[in-house]
């Protein structure tokens, strides 16, 4: 029922899941249209890897009611990179392609991500900031219809940060995933995203559209206004921030 | 570029105004090559002396320095080697098979739960039983030949490769194996670049532990009807109250042990080179 190229929209309707009894995600309800870039905020422990982890097929062990539905091709990106240590970043990045032209593919990935130099390293040598681009680039190798990235830039440094969000960005706009991208960092998410769902107690309790052109400001002014109404959500007392 | 000299300086004068704070390095440093074997020259020293000096009667214990010129005339007269040559054969015959049939059943049973129903309490069972008490079974089916030797240095070896090598396919790291889903790997691309490899130390040293193991077995075992072997030359030699000869086969074991950890750390060091980059 799918040609190649369709990308199904993701969907969720009731998805309900828990663990041992205790329910993480309440009756979740969603649809994301193609190529939406979509952030999830929300407080620790509200539910945002579970609901992550549940699309990307993962957790499958876990009670689970209502149904949900991904395009075939899903990518995910977690917080910690997942190289193997014992594989060379290239044959990282080739893992379980079969195509002829992989070995191409990648190394023409890595330049992309500006790391072409360490296609024959080992991924112990890699600084963290390269781990992820190593990882961000076997994700994206796979052109991926939907990109599921767990906080994947939580680890890395404010400067490096700045600098994956650029990248992500940039390659994300050649063949527009749909993306939805688990973040603590609201600026993060008022960067990058489309729009935005606040999860909290489990459901989605705020869905926002971010209406700003790109490449976005934080000075600009709507942005600082979604930026301490996000805050606010997520229950920073935003005339400290 | 001239406004930034004085805070240079004073970043230098700072740093020489402290001590240096170091870290306790808490492990021990990567020691010289070598010079591991320091504990053993130790003792040599204090036997030959000992020895020298009287404290040793030769029927007691002979002094190294007798040992080494037994051993020298013993290849000389070609007496040592064909015993070496047929000891050789029937341990790492033993250590062949044992390795590669603990190997296949760890990853059987590491690997599928059939595998680990059917095969791990028989070899916890084995595990639990001394070679020593299967002598005489082992004896009454294969007769006191050949076939009997290596079957039980085989069985011996077997099971602290099956153990290990089992234990680190069990103990495989749950991200590892959740990438290996998220990107698709069938089930023989998840055993090629994920199980195995993520095995491999431990696998190493169920070989460090298998190298020896081979060995001791044998003496036991060269008791038994031969009339070659190291073992057998220590036996009579007990018999005749030939200490050096004796010390010679010691040191043939000890020589072998310290050959065989060292190659097996050799291609250790090379198939686990990604390890080397990790810390320091
Ligand atoms: N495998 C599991 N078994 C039991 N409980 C789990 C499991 N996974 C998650 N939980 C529980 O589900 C709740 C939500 O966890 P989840 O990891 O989805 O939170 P999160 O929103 O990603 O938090 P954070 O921002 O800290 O990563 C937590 O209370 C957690 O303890
Ligand atoms: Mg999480």
């Amino acid at each position: 029922m799918t040609p190649q190229d369709f990308k199904s929209p993701v969907s969720m309707r009731g998805l309900s899941r828990a663990f041992k009894g205790k329910t993480v995600l309440r009756d979740v309800t969603l649809d994301i249209p193609r190529g939406q870039f979509v952030a999830l905020l929300g407080e620790s422990g509200s539910g945002k890897t579970t609901l992550l982890r549940a699309l990307a097929g993962l957790d499958d062990d876990a009670e689970m009611a209502g149904s949900y539905s991904v395009p075939p091709n899903v990518s995910v990106l977690f917080q910690d990179a997942r190289l193997l240590p014992w594989l060379p970043v290239i044959d990282n990045l080739t893992l379980g392609l079969r195509h002829d032209g992989a070995e191409t593919e990648a190394q023409q990935m890595l330049d992309a991500v500006g790391i072409g130099d360490k296609a024959a390293a080992w991924p112990g040598t890699l600084s963290g900031g390269q781990k992820q681009r190593a990882a961000l680039a076997r994700s994206l190798l796979r052109s991926p219809d939907l990109l599921l990235a767990d906080e994947p830039f939580g680890a890395l440094d404010a400067l490096t940060r700045l600098k994956m969000h650029a990248l992500l960005f940039r390659l994300v706009e050649r063949r527009r995933p749909t993306v939805i991208l688990v973040t603590h960092d609201v600026d993060e998410a008022l960067l990058l995203a489309d729009r935005i769902l606040v999860l909290r107690d489990g459901t989605i309790a705020e869905d926002h559209r971010v209406p700003l052109p790109h490449p976005r400001r934080t000075s600009h002014p709507d942005f600082e206004r979604l930026r301490l109404s996000l805050l606010g959500s997520l229950g920073v007392e935003t005339d400290l921030v | 570029m001239n406004d930034m000299t004085p805070e240079r300086e004073s970043v230098a004068a700072w740093q020489s105004d402290r001590p240096q704070r170091r870290l306790a390095r808490l492990t021990p440093a990567k020691l010289p090559r070598g010079t591991r074997l320091l504990g053993p020259l130790i003792v040599l020293a204090l036997w030959e002396g000992a020895s020298q000096l009287g404290f040793l009667s030769p029927y007691t214990l002979a002094a190294p320095s007798t040992a080494v010129a037994t051993g020298i005339a013993m290849v000389a007269d070609g007496t040592l080697l064909p015993h070496l040559a047929a000891s050789a054969a029937r341990a790492y015959s033993g250590l062949l098979l044992g390795v590669i049939a603990g190997l296949v059943l760890a990853l059987a049973s590491g690997l599928t739960r059939t595998g680990e129903m059917l095969l791990d309490g028989l070899v916890q069972v084995k595990r639990a039983v001394p070679t020593l008490a299967l002598i005489p079974l082992v004896i009454l089916w294969l007769g006191i030949g050949e076939t009997m030797k290596v079957f039980l240095i085989f069985t011996a070896v077997l099971v602290p490769v099956y153990i290990n090598t089992h234990a680190a396919l069990r103990g495989i790291d749950m991200g590892h194996v959740e990438l290996a889903r998220t990107l698709g790997l069938t089930r023989a691309e998840f055993i090629r670049k994920v199980a195995l490899p993520g095995a491999l130390p431990g696998f190493f040293v169920s070989l460090r532990l298998a190298v020896t193991l081979c060995w001791t077995s044998l003496v036991v075992l060269e008791l038994i009807n031969t009339q070659t072997g190291i073992g057998y030359l220590m036996n009579r030699a007990r018999d005749w109250g030939q200490t050096d000869i004796i010390v010679v086969g010691i040191f043939i074991y000890a020589a072998l042990g310290l050959l065989s950890d060292a190659v097996v750390r050799a291609v250790e060091a090379r198939a686990l080179s990604w390890r080397r980059s990790i810390g320091s």
